[in-house]
């Protein structure tokens, strides 16, 4: 009995719990979109197609940290264009999916205003 | 005398049937308004929480890998619970319960997963396997919603509870080879593994 009672109160956790995420996610919404992760072009790209996995500051999540590297690892801008057009590993390639005028944005974007 | 007896049927047939359409519609509604959500808002590509973890993937991968393993026992309990397995060979009477338990902490474990998933990543189509990902994790809910609404609502086929049952399992699993095992296997060199 003391069993059930137990298993009982954590379904009633579960509810609870359920419906504060629900309530979160609406929430905690963004209201500026993806302009509001900087204000230039290339900015609002990295919000929209590569914060995901290198973070929305660059700092690296399941891709590798952005934010004050690839300059040193690409010193040459063409070799960081064509990692982001062709992909690499668990990277996944952009053409087609960004223009190449976006491509060079968002690039310029990763070596300038997020710290190079 | 038999006319009555088989209108009877038929009624309690359309009245079972009305049921999973309506438990079906309710699965269907979250999965596609998640999706729908995943989409339209905008991902953060930010990390929310990591408590003892290096960082937020890591508390994903762990707590997606312990919402199988009590999926699992919840598998196996109701295995045991509808005479599938024979062991323990009398079944103790908390039984239901530790099958409810089960399935109930695997769902709270994967409330803060998918809320990072879907507040910070969103609904992603490329590559293959996020989309995969992403698809489940949709399913996953709904069918979750599904068969909580079935084990409620009386009357049921008798075949609905096990399917959904096995559409929830189904979608974890895919959910849990989708990134768990995927980072276990090809996480990017450097990434640790807590």
């Amino acid at each position: 009995m003391t069993f059930k009672r137990i298993v009982n109160g954590i379904e009633v956790v579960a509810v609870v719990a359920a419906l504060v995420w629900v309530f979160m996610l609406v929430a905690n919404e963004p209201g500026g979109g993806a302009a509001a992760h900087g204000g230039s072009p290339g900015a609002a790209i990295f919000a929209s197609n590569c914060a995901k996995c290198h973070g929305a500051d660059g700092a690296g999540l399941i891709g590798p940290q952005l934010a004050g590297t690839v300059v040193e690892k690409y010193p040459d801008v063409a070799d960081q264009i064509a990692v982001v057009t062709s992909g690499r590993k668990g990277m996944p390639s952009f053409n087609g999916v960004l223009s190449d005028k976006q491509i060079q944005q968002v690039v310029e974007y990763t070596r300038t205003d997020l710290g190079g | 005398m038999a006319a009555p007896a088989v209108e009877h049927s038929d009624t309690r047939t359309k009245s079972a049937n009305t049921k999973v359409l309506g438990v079906f519609l309710a699965g269907a509604a979250v999965s596609i308004l998640l999706g729908v959500y995943g989409d339209a808002h905008t991902p953060t590509g930010e990390q929310p929480y990591n408590l003892f973890f290096t960082a937020t993937v890591q508390l994903k991968v762990w707590f997606a890998t312990t919402a199988v393993a009590l999926a699992l026992l919840q598998v196996l309990l109701a295995m045991r619970l509808y005479g599938k397995l024979n062991w323990p060979r009398t079944a103790p009477s908390w039984l239901g319960d530790a099958h409810r338990l089960c399935g109930t902490l695997a769902f709270l474990v994967t409330l803060p997963v998918a809320y990072q998933c879907l507040w910070a990543l969103g609904f992603q189509t490329t590559p293959t396997r996020v989309l995969v990902h992403s698809l489940a994790g949709c399913l996953f809910y709904g069918a979750f919603v599904a068969k909580v609404l079935s084990v409620r609502i009386h009357g049921l086929p008798g075949w609905s509870l096990p399917v959904i049952g096995g559409v929830v399992f189904t979608a974890l699993v895919v959910i849990f080879l989708t990134s768990s095992v995927w980072f276990f296997t090809e996480r990017p060199a450097g990434l640790p593994l807590f």
